[in-house]
C-alpha cells in the first residue's frame, strides 16, 4: 500500500485517487467526480466480469435446482412441484454405487497423478543442471495442456485397440498369441488415459512451488546429514503443498465432471455421475437429470470446499 | 557415483513420462496416412492421403466411404471454433485484467466475489450446460455458437484469466505506478504506459489460456451451441458414432496448430518478458542511487 502513503504525504493532485474510498468525497480534481472515487472505479472495473460470471454460473445452477423439483413431460419439463426425483435417486442403489465409483475413479486418478508428477517435477528441479534444459523439459511436460483434451483422449484408441500398437507389439514379440481384449474399453484403460491426461495439470504447479524452496534449506538438510528420503518428507513435501493442492484441485474438479474419457476409452459401461446426467438427457428425463446434476454439483462444491479449508488458493 | 546412478534413473523416468505424453500423438500422425481400407489398425494397411482429402471435402460420398462413417464438415467447424476462440480470448483477457486491477486493492466482499469467479471453474460443465439449455429453451432464446456458445466459453476462461493476472500482479512492483502518478500522469496514462507494458507477459499468457481452453471446450457448450457445431462438439458426435482415420488427420492438424500457437506465444513471451524486466529494473535504479 505504498501508493497511498507516498502520494498522501506528497500532497499531489493524485492523492484523492490513491486514498481509500472513505476519503474519495474530498476529491478536488476537475476530472469527473465518479472516476475519482476509488471505490466506485474499483466496482466499475469489477462489474462486467462479475455480472458475466454471476449470470452464466448462477442461472444454470439455480435453474437445475428448480427443475429438479419439477416433472419430465413428453414435450419438456412440467412445473408440477414434487420431490420424487430425489426420492427415486436417493433410494436407488445404482445411483449410490455410481457416486461411489465416481469418487473411486477421482481418487485413483489423483493418487496416480501425484505419484507420476512428483518424481518428474523433482527430477527437473534437482537433476537437470542447466537452466535452459530445465525450462525445456518442463515446457515439454506442460505443452500437452494446451493441445486438445479430446484429441489426447482419442489417441489412446489406436494405442490400446484390438489391432492397436500395444497388441501388435505384444504379438510380434510373441508375448501373447491372441490380441488382449482388456486393453481398451475397460476401467483399466480409462485409468491409464486419465493419469496421463491429468498429469500435465500437476507437474507445472509442483515444479513452481519446488522452485520457491530456498537452496539454503536444501543444503542445510544435506549438511546436517538428512537422507534424501528424509529431506523429501520433512522439507520438500511440506513446502510443495501449495503446488500439490493447486494441481489436486484441478484433477478433482475436472475428474468429478468427467464423461468423455469414460465413454470413449472406458467403453461407456461404467458411467460416472456426469455420464449418468447425459444418459438421462438422452432419454428426455430432464427432471431427474437435473436432480443428478444437483447432486454432482453439491458433491463437487463440498469436496472443493473441504480442500480449500486446508489451503488458500490466492497464496499460489 | 551413486548420485550419477540416481540421476540417470530420474532421466530415464522423465524420458518415460515424455514418451507416454507424446508417443500417442506420433501414432495418431502416422495413422492419419492410413490406407483407404485401414481403420485404426497398426501397422498401416497401405499409405494414402485419402483421410486428409475427406477432411477437406465433407459430405462427398466416395467409393471409399465406410458404412456409418461420420461425414461432418470438420473444416467449417474448425473455422467457427477459431473465430469463437479469438473472440473469447479478447473478451476474457479484457474483463479479467479489469477485475484483477480491482482485486489489487482489498475491498469489502472481495473474498466472496473471488469465489464467485472460481465457481466458473468448479461447477461441473454438465450442470452449466443442462441448466442453460433448459432455461434458454423455456425462454425461447435461440442457440448459436456466437451468442450462447460465446457466453459460456467466456464464463469458462474468465476465472483462468483472473488467476493469471493476480499471479503476475503478485510480483508487480507498484512503485512504478506511484512514480508515474506523482509525476502527474493521469490514471489512464499510467495504466496505458506503465502498467500494461510491464504486464504484457500476463496479457499474453491470458490470451493463450483463453484461446486454447475455448478451442477445446465441449462440456459447457455441449447442449447450447445450436445446429452449427464447434469442432470439439463435432468430434464428440463423431466419436460416439464411429472413429475413422479422418479424425486422426483432423487431430494431427489441430495438434500441429496448437504447437504453432504455443510456439508463437513462447517467442512473444521471451521478448516481452525481457522488456518487462527492463522496465522493472528501470524503476529500481533511482532508488539505489
Amino acid at each position: 500500500m505504498s501508493v497511498t502513503r507516498i502520494s498522501a504525504n506528497a500532497h499531489t493532485p493524485m492523492s484523492a485517487d490513491a486514498e481509500p474510498a472513505v476519503s474519495a468525497g474530498t476529491a478536488t480534481s476537475n476530472r469527473p467526480l465518479f472516476l475519482n472515487d476509488a471505490g466506485l472505479r474499483q466496482w466499475l472495473l469489477l462489474l462486467p466480469g462479475t455480472i458475466w460470471m454471476a449470470v452464466f454460473v448462477g442461472i444454470p445452477v439455480a435453474s437445475i435446482i428448480l427443475f429438479s423439483f419439477w416433472k419430465s413431460g413428453f414435450a419438456g419439463l412440467v412445473p408440477v412441484y414434487n420431490v420424487k426425483n430425489y426420492v427415486n435417486l436417493l433410494s436407488n442403489r445404482t445411483f449410490w454405487s455410481i457416486t461411489l465409483w465416481t469418487y473411486e475413479v477421482v481418487l485413483i486418478t489423483l493418487a496416480g497423478v501425484i505419484l507420476l508428477a512428483y518424481p518428474a517435477a523433482y527430477g527437473i528441479w534437482r537433476m537437470i543442471r542447466e537452466e535452459r534444459w530445465k525450462t525445456a523439459v518442463l515446457l515439454l511436460c506442460i505443452v500437452p495442456f494446451w493441445t486438445s483434451y479430446l484429441t489426447r483422449a482419442i489417441t489412446w484408441l489406436p494405442m490400446f485397440g484390438r489391432e492397436g500398437v500395444v497388441n501388435s507389439v505384444l504379438l510380434f514379440l510373441g508375448i501373447v498369441d491372441q490380441p488382449i481384449e482388456i486393453l481398451l474399453y475397460t476401467p483399466y484403460s480409462m485409468m491409464w488415459a486419465l493419469w496421463f491426461l491429468y498429469v500435465v495439470f500437476m507437474i507445472g504447479p509442483l515444479y513452481h512451488s519446488m522452485r520457491r524452496i530456498d537452496e539454503d534449506v536444501m543444503s542445510a538438510a544435506a549438511v546436517f546429514g538428512a537422507t534424501p528420503l528424509r529431506t523429501f518428507f520433512h522439507v520438500v513435501l511440506p513446502l510443495t503443498k501449495p503446488g500439490l493442492m493447486a494441481g489436486a484441485l484441478f484433477v478433482v474438479v475436472l475428474g468429478l465432471g468427467e464423461f468423455f474419457t469414460e465413454r470413449v476409452i472406458g467403453g461407456a459401461q461404467n458411467p460416472m455421475l456426469a455420464g449418468l446426467v447425459l444418459r438421462q438427457i438422452d432419454i428426455f428425463q430432464w427432471a431427474s437429470a437435473s436432480a443428478i446434476a444437483v447432486a454432482l454439483t453439491v458433491l463437487t462444491l463440498v469436496t472443493v470446499f473441504a480442500m480449500l479449508r486446508f489451503f488458500d488458493l490466492r497464496t499460489v | 557415483m551413486r548420485f550419477r546412478f540416481v540421476r540417470s534413473l530420474y532421466f530415464a523416468y522423465l524420458g518415460f513420462i515424455l514418451a507416454v505424453l507424446y508417443f500417442p500423438f506420433v501414432i495418431m500422425g502416422v495413422l492419419s496416412f492410413q490406407g483407404p481400407r485401414g481403420g485404426h489398425t497398426f501397422p498401416l494397411r497401405g499409405i494414402s492421403t485419402i483421410w486428409y482429402w475427406k477432411l477437406f471435402h465433407p459430405g462427398q460420398l466416395t467409393k471409399y466411404s465406410d458404412v456409418g462413417e461420420f461425414l461432418g464438415d470438420y473444416i467449417g467447424a474448425l473455422e467457427r471454433s477459431l473465430v469463437l476462440a479469438g473472440l473469447t480470448m479478447v473478451i476474457s483477457t479484457t474483463l479479467g485484467l479489469m477485475a484483477a486491477q480491482a482485486f489489487r486493492r482489498r475491498f469489502r466482499g472481495s473474498g466472496v466475489v473471488f469465489y464467485l469467479w472460481l465457481l466458473g471453474i468448479i461447477v461441473p460443465g454438465i450442470t452449466v450446460s443442462l441448466g442453460l439449455a433448459l432455461v434458454f429453451q423455456r425462454l425461447g432464446i435461440p442457440l448459436h455458437w456466437w451468442s450462447t456458445g460465446l457466453a459460456v466459453h467466456v464464463m469458462w476462461t474468465l476465472p483462468f484469466s483472473l488467476i493469471i493476472f493476480l499471479m503476475f500482479f503478485n510480483r508487480f512492483d507498484s512503485s512504478l505506478e506511484d512514480a508515474a502518478l506523482t509525476l502527474g500522469a493521469t490514471r489512464w496514462q499510467t495504466f496505458r504506459n506503465v502498467t500494461l507494458p510491464v504486464m504484457q507477459p500476463a496479457v499474453l499468457t491470458s490470451l493463450l489460456f483463453a484461446f486454447t481452453l475455448s478451442l477445446d471446450e465441449f462440456q459447457r457448450s455441449l447442449l447450447i451451441t445450436g445446429t452449427e457445431q464447434t469442432l470439439p462438439l463435432m468430434v464428440m458426435a463423431s466419436v460416439t458414432t464411429r472413429v475413422t482415420p479422418t479424425l486422426y488427420a483432423l487431430g494431427t492438424l489441430t495438434t500441429l496448430l496448437s504447437f504453432v500457437v504455443v510456439g508463437a506465444y513462447l517467442s512473444l513471451l521471451t521478448s516481452s518478458q525481457r522488456r518487462s524486466e527492463r522496465l522493472m529494473a528501470g524503476s529500481a535504479r533511482p532508488a539505489t542511487a
